[in-house]
């Protein structure tokens, strides 16, 4: 059983001034946008979860669907501006997609199982049912499912060939298998296909999962798009 | 561990023992399994300088599969349908019959889940795009929903990009799905093509060495990269059951896996390798075996400094001083993303072949280093082997092979 322990999500100038808080808090000046973005919002779901310190079997699970892509993109500027041998280590190890949840793991000590998942459908779907499956078989007890969506030189060529983007947003659900750490209620999922018609909106399931509570239920469905094809 | 022992003993015996009915793979070592079986005994095909196509102007040696076409729009998906289709081959069940059960798919890997194109990227940036070609190509190049969509299969979707253990995490992911009944087949695949950009970046991070890699050798001095893919078809007791001939000879099953986070740096392993060990030991008990069960170990072995060290490190205190293993990447290069899944097929080949090669770029052990690996050709006995992965940003993976009894 899949119980949501803590639930947080952090848009504009909450976000923004939660990003700086953390990035002194958690001594992660050289993490991007992000990052410091999932870094909040993992912090504030432990917080509304009342747990205190996470015990570090906790694991986390990232999902996104363009991931560092700002980052990404700085490595690619070094390539086009500088000479091979004198591009920025920090540039590269700052743009592998799995940056953001490695300092996720960091700033809370989490050494349980760490995942980042990308695709085009059904990322934050899939990582909840991910975190379901690992605590069906035992393999851990909580799980942090974090996501964050963050605009660039990338979203707004997107945008302007016709895919519309979101708002910057970084949510956190902090998962337990334990019911008496249920606070925002279960989580159940639909194997229904995803309707193309009617694309889940990120924004309105997290206010939903902040505004349950224990006796409630939200039933996931695949089609959890960050933005339409 | 009481909440795991609880929770093992529930799982019904059809969703528990997970079964590797098939698997496929093209790297260095050889294209497809029986060449791979060959090449591994036998490497003929040392790095190289890196091939044009690469673009890179650094003079580093690299393990490029030149026999291998390139393809367009993605030689990393090009790879990925090479060894998910011989694996798929290789259970001898028609994709038809595999269409009726749930069938799930993974995929590790790290190059191809990021928009890489340099040439785009150099054009978005001074707002001079004169295609969108490569945007569009991008978004709907999702590499796991292409095999979904070219078999029909029905089941859940993802791609795991956990850096240098994406491979091996993808293989646990998938056997999670199955563990926990999500699915009752699941294809877990790794694949990464050679590309500019880790190249670039390896570099820059002062781990890729001008020379042939030699993991776990007193001169190593970094990694090689390499490419390739692998796949392997899982499948739950009750499923392989009912699609496998009664009298297949040889039955492998995965194990038992584990994952282990250092939370300590983003590129350096945790000195003590703390990450590593509690996927060792998540493993190992997940299989039910003691240290000593394992036959053999491969390694992660990038050729690295600091990487050898402590996997040498930790093996000694685990499994003791009498333990054998190797690093294939002597022979291989780190392939990255296909680097998981491709050194559990190796293991599986090592496995039912009761002898290991020596580690390839091995010559002489380093006096602090704990352990040496195996110096040559070696035979064993046993029955499971245990393969580990490394990535980037503390990830750790251990999975055991074995053979049924």
């Amino acid at each position: 059983m899949l119980y949501i322990a803590g639930a947080a999500c952090l848009m504009g100038e909450e976000m923004n001034a939660r990003i700086a808080a953390v990035k002194k808090q958690c001594g992660i000046r050289r993490a991007d946008r992000y990052t410091a973005m999932m870094v909040a919002a993992s912090l504030e779901a432990v917080a509304d979860s009342g747990c205190g310190t996470l015990p570090e079997e906790t694991g986390v699970i990232v999902a996104g669907f363009l991931g560092p892509h700002n980052t990404t993109g700085a490595f690619l500027n070094e390539l086009l501006d500088y000479p091979e041998d004198q591009v920025l280590s920090t540039a590269f190890s700052h743009s592998v997609f799995n940056a953001a949840a490695s300092y996720v793991a960091m700033a809370l000590g989490l050494q349980g199982p760490e995942y980042s998942m990308t695709g085009i459908d059904d990322i934050f779907y899939e990582g909840f049912a991910s975190a379901d499956s690992m605590f069906r078989t035992g393999y851990c007890r909580r799980m942090l499912c974090v996501t964050a969506f963050d605009k660039g030189l990338l979203t707004a060529t997107l945008e302007h060939i016709g895919f519309p983007m979101p708002e910057e947003y970084a949510m956190a659900c902090l998962l337990s298998a334990d019911p008496e750490e249920n606070r925002h209620g279960r989580v159940e999922f639909s194997e229904e296909p995803p309707d193309p018609h009617q694309p889940v909106d990120p924004l309105a399931v997290a206010e939903k999962i902040r505004s349950m509570n224990q006796q409630d239920e939200i039933v996931l469905r695949k089609g959890f798009v960050q933005c339409q094809k | 561990m009481e909440h795991l022992a609880e929770q093992l003993d529930a799982m019904t015996t059809e969703h528990r023992t997970i079964y590797i009915a098939g698997c496929g793979c093209i790297s260095n070592a050889g294209d497809g399994c029986a060449e791979t079986l060959r090449g591994l005994y036998a490497p003929v095909n040392p790095p190289s300088m890196p091939p044009e196509w690469v673009g890179t102007t650094l003079k580093l040696p690299l393990f490029a599969l030149t026999r291998f076409p390139l393809h367009e729009p993605s030689r990393t998906i090009a790879l990925l349908e090479h060894a998910v289709a011989e694996a798929l081959a290789e259970t001898a069940v028609p994709i038809a019959k595999l269409r009726k059960y749930r069938v799930g798919l993974t995929l590790g890997t790290t190059v191809a889940c990021q928009l890489n194109n340099i040439p785009f990227y150099a054009k978005l940036r001074r707002n001079e795009i004169d295609t969108l070609e490569p945007l569009k190509r991008y978004l709907h190049l999702n590499s796991a929903d292409r095999l979904r969509e070219k078999y029909g299969f029905r089941g859940p979707v993802s791609i795991v990009s956990n850096a240098c253990a994406s491979g091996a995490d993808a293989v646990a992911l998938a056997a999670l799905w199955i563990e926990s009944g999500r699915c009752d087949i699941a294809v877990a695949s790794g694949a990464d093509e050679l590309n500019r950009v880790p190249v670039a970046g390896f570099h820059a991070l002062g781990v890729a060495s001008s020379e042939p890699c030699r993991p776990f050798d007193a001169d190593r001095s970094g990694l090689n990269l390499g490419e390739g893919a692998g796949a392997v078809v899982l499948m739950n007791e009750k499923t392989f059951r009912e699609l496998m001939p009664a009298d297949r000879s040889l039955r492998m099953v995965l194990a038992g896996y584990g994952q282990g986070g250092d939370a300590y740096h983003i590129t350096s392993p945790h000195s003590d390798g703390r990450g590593l060990e509690r996927a060792i030991r998540q493993a190992l008990a997940r299989a039910g075996l003691r240290p000593e069960e394992i036959a053999f170990l491969n390694a992660h072995g990038t050729g690295t400094r600091t990487n050898d060290f402590c996997e040498s490190s930790l093996f000694a205190r685990i499994f003791g001083p009498e333990v054998r293993f190797l690093s294939t990447k002597g022979m291989t290069g780190h392939t990255l993303g296909a680097a998981g899944v491709l050194e559990l097929i190796f293991s599986m080949i090592m496995l039912r072949e009761k002898r290991l090669p020596a580690s390839p770029g091995f010559r002489r052990k380093e006096e602090e280093m704990p352990l040496a690996p195996v110096a040559e050709e070696t035979a064993f006995s046993g029955h499971f082997a245990m393969s580990t992965s490394l990535g980037f940003g503390g990830c750790n993976t251990a999975l055991i092979v074995g053979e049924e009894e």
